[in-house]
């Protein structure tokens, strides 16, 4: 302290060390794109539905040359549109067919699936795409220590503390030889094991939360016997956090639910940090 | 039986020949064969042709389908739908615009904060990353997972070592 009066002597009063900690934001960030709302999801389909109507002929005339085996295997699989007759009455308007397309709906075109026989090196070209499930056996277990949890959301790393209650995980500030994101970086390794691979956004801090008596109080408070903690922001890439220490619990949260694990002033504060998505 | 080979014995004949004078002299069987081809192919070259095909496929023409006559009731609606599709949008955007200036001011305040408490740590949190590059292991998220959600065996890299080698 007495070191670091003499190099800044424009510090009127000296803050304890002790009374800064460097707190870390860690984000696990999605893994799959965002959920549509029932909104979305209706608003997307009758753009598509519009733009499927309005959509010119697909010209097969030039994807399949005439007489080819693939030109008859391709208009085979249509479906083939209702022709007009004379002397038919059709409920559904006149029939107004150009090149094999109803021009008063969408079109609908039919991918011949190529058979193959058994055995075959085309099977595995051939075979369906399954895509993976967005909801994982994490999901499934609600297992909250999982990375595996909520892809299509932005996970929170969330620490409890045996005194304070579940928080942001908080790192004590030994010297100021370090910069407070590497006392972060450094203190999240000590706490969850060195397999963890993350990634500092800046060296900046993003937020400070001020505590009087551990209870939070207003960021504008200056009185002399105030915590600060700054917070750093992170994202893990890789790896996993793994306490040496069995007995501390650690949560991977989405916004959401970290309401539910923190006291409101707690999340009132940190809210805006906090992604949606 | 379409194409009729030099070798063959049997002569292929359709009708359209019948009234052209020059009947095959060869001597022999004359065989009608229905379908077969008695025009010339078409005047174009193959290249002419094939480039009239790749311009009909740009053109509007036979292509287009009709127009999409909406009735008012449906013209309401649908601007109903519009409307509410840039209400949300816009509600989207404020609430990111005001998230952001909250995030921008909160790094400010901390900042000046820092700037109070310890002047060591502020000077340190404004050195500038020269060499920082944006990790490539960041994923771009997908419509789905992959097989492999999460990579769990990271291995850190041994720093000590790199340093020793450089």
């Amino acid at each position: 302290m007495v070191q670091s009066r003499s190099i800044t002597p424009k510090v009127k009063e000296t803050i304890p060390l002790e009374s800064l900690r460097s707190t870390l934001l860690l984000a696990r960030n999605p893994i799959v794109t965002p959920d549509l709302t029932p909104f979305e999801k209706v608003y997307y389909n009758y753009q598509e539905e519009l733009e499927r109507r309005l959509m010119w002929t697909f010209p097969q005339y030039y994807y399949f040359r005439k007489g080819t085996l693939s030109e008859r295997r391709f208009v085979a699989a249509q479906k083939g549109p209702v022709t007009k007759q004379p002397g038919v009455f059709y409920e559904k308007g006149k029939p107004d067919v150009v090149h094999n397309r109803e021009r008063r709906l969408k079109q609908e075109i039919v991918i011949p699936r190529q058979e193959t026989e058994e055995g075959s090196s085309l099977d595995e070209i051939n075979r369906p795409v399954i895509p993976n499930s967005r909801i994982t056996k994490a999901d499934e277990i609600n297992d909250i220590t999982s990375l595996e949890r909520k892809l299509p959301r932005t996970l929170y790393l969330l620490i409890k503390d045996s005194k304070l209650g579940w928080r942001l995980p908080s790192f004590s500030i030994e010297n100021t030889s370090k910069g407070l994101n590497e006392v972060a970086e450094e203190g999240l390794r000590k706490l969850g094991g060195e397999a963890i691979n993350t990634w500092n956004v800046s060296n900046t801090v993003t937020a400070v939360l001020k505590f009087q008596n551990d209870k939070l109080v207003k960021s504008d408070d200056s009185s002399s016997d105030l915590t600060r903690e700054y917070i750093i922001k992170s994202h893990i890439l890789s790896g996993s956090f793994k306490p040496e220490d069995s007995n501390l619990e650690f949560a991977w949260l989405s916004k959401e639910e970290l309401k539910d694990y923190v006291s409101e002033d707690y999340f009132n504060a940190t809210e805006f940090l906090l992604s949606d998505i | 039986m379409l194409r009729s080979s030099a070798k063959s014995s049997i002569q292929t004949l359709s009708r359209g020949f019948l009234s052209a004078e020059q009947i095959p002299s060869k001597s022999g069987p004359i065989q009608f064969v229905r379908g077969k081809r008695t025009k010339k192919v078409s005047s174009i070259s193959p290249q002419t042709q094939k480039i009239i095909t790749q311009l009909s496929v740009l053109s509007a023409r036979k292509k287009v389908p009709r127009v999409l006559k909406l009735s008012n009731e449906d013209l309401v609606r649908h601007d109903a739908v519009q409307r509410a599709w840039g209400v949300y949008q816009k509600d989207k955007r404020i609430k990111n615009k005001s998230d952001l200036a909250k995030q921008y001011e909160a790094m400010n305040n901390a900042m000046t904060d820092l700037k109070s408490t310890n002047r060591e740590l502020y000077d340190l949190a404004n050195v500038r990353e020269v060499n920082k590059k944006f990790p490539l292991e960041f994923r771009i998220p997908t419509h789905f997972p992959p097989n492999k959600v999460w990579y769990y065996d990271y291995v850190p890299k041994d720093e000590t070592k790199t340093t020793k080698e450089n």
